[in-house]
């Protein structure tokens, strides 16, 4: 197992900064495809974003702190911040295709589409801070029991 | 790999944006990763061109042209949005024109091409006869390919 550690300060200039080195780690493993990274690119790119808005919410001029454990069978990526946290649950779904008020909801498509784009997410939010893991599976991974 | 410093806001900043005008449509052109930092300027320059629509009492007509965006989150997937929802709200017409795989990807993943129109070109674009808008846009669609 390989691990990248990236600390960051909690501001948007950043932000491309973590998804390549991300992404660049991950293409260190050959069998992942081109289009598997973008999804990693886009999942961390939303996890971290929802990070730096967490602090900045907070005028705060904290860290954010990004782990990527390349395994065999999968990049895990943890993205870490300490700005308070908040209830994944709680967080609104944007409104039905058809809903007329679709297009009031410039926000909103970032949890789900983490969630979508990666094989495995968690959130794990206390006050202390939010806790993002995103998992990537290789191609052909043999299912763990 | 370039590293346009327009953006201004800081080392790792890679957009930029340019506005322009084309056969009565406003083109706001814009080049690089379409995410946070980015959002500030193009939602300005969005503002600023129904301004200048209203100003000269004219039906706002712009084109988003995305076509050398080569990564684009949620965010940008907001500011299309706005971008749409302010136009409509002017009175007017937005069409985006979308071309890189992952932003293309994106845009179908969310089924955005729903309610906006999106074409290959600019030329396209502009040329394109005037229809309906799309009705709705979808949520996520369920995609995990391994």
């Amino acid at each position: 197992m390989a691990e990248v550690q990236l600390e960051i300060p909690a501001r948007v200039d950043y932000l491309v900064l973590a998804r390549q080195v991300v992404a660049a780690a991950a293409a260190i493993e050959p069998r992942f495809r081109d289009e598997r990274i973008d999804d990693l690119r886009i999942a961390v790119s939303e996890a971290t974003t929802n990070a730096i808005e967490a602090h900045a919410a907070l005028a705060g001029a904290e860290r954010i702190l990004i782990t990527c454990n390349l395994d065999d069978d999968q990049i895990e990526v943890q993205v870490l911040d300490t700005a308070g946290g908040f209830d994944p649950d709680a967080v609104g779904s944007a409104p039905e295709p058809t809903a007329d008020d679709r297009l009031e909801w410039e926000r909103g498509l970032g949890l789900p589409l983490m969630r979508t784009l990666a094989d495995e997410t968690e959130v794990r939010s206390s006050e202390d801070g939010t806790t993002v893991r995103l998992v990537v599976y290789t191609p052909h991974r043999v299912p763990r029991t | 790999m370039t590293w346009p410093q327009s953006g201004g806001r800081g080392l790792f900043v890679l957009f930029d944006v340019q506005v322009y005008e084309r056969s009565g449509w406003t083109v706001i052109a814009v080049v690089g990763e379409l995410d946070l930092p980015a959002a500030p300027r193009i939602r300005q320059a969005i503002v600023a061109a129904l301004g200048a629509a209203r100003y000269a009492d004219a039906v706002p007509r712009v084109v988003l042209d995305l076509g050398a965006v080569h990564f684009l989150d949620s965010c940008g997937l907001g500011i299309v949005l706005g971008a749409l929802r302010r136009a409509r709200g002017a009175g007017g017409v937005l069409r985006v024109v979308a071309s890189e795989p992952q932003v293309l990807d994106l845009i179908r993943l969310v089924q955005l091409d729903t309610i906006i129109e999106v074409l290959e070109t600019v030329a396209s674009a502009i040329e394109a006869p005037s229809s309906s808008p799309p009705a709705g846009v979808a949520t996520i669609a369920g995609r995990h390919d391994g």
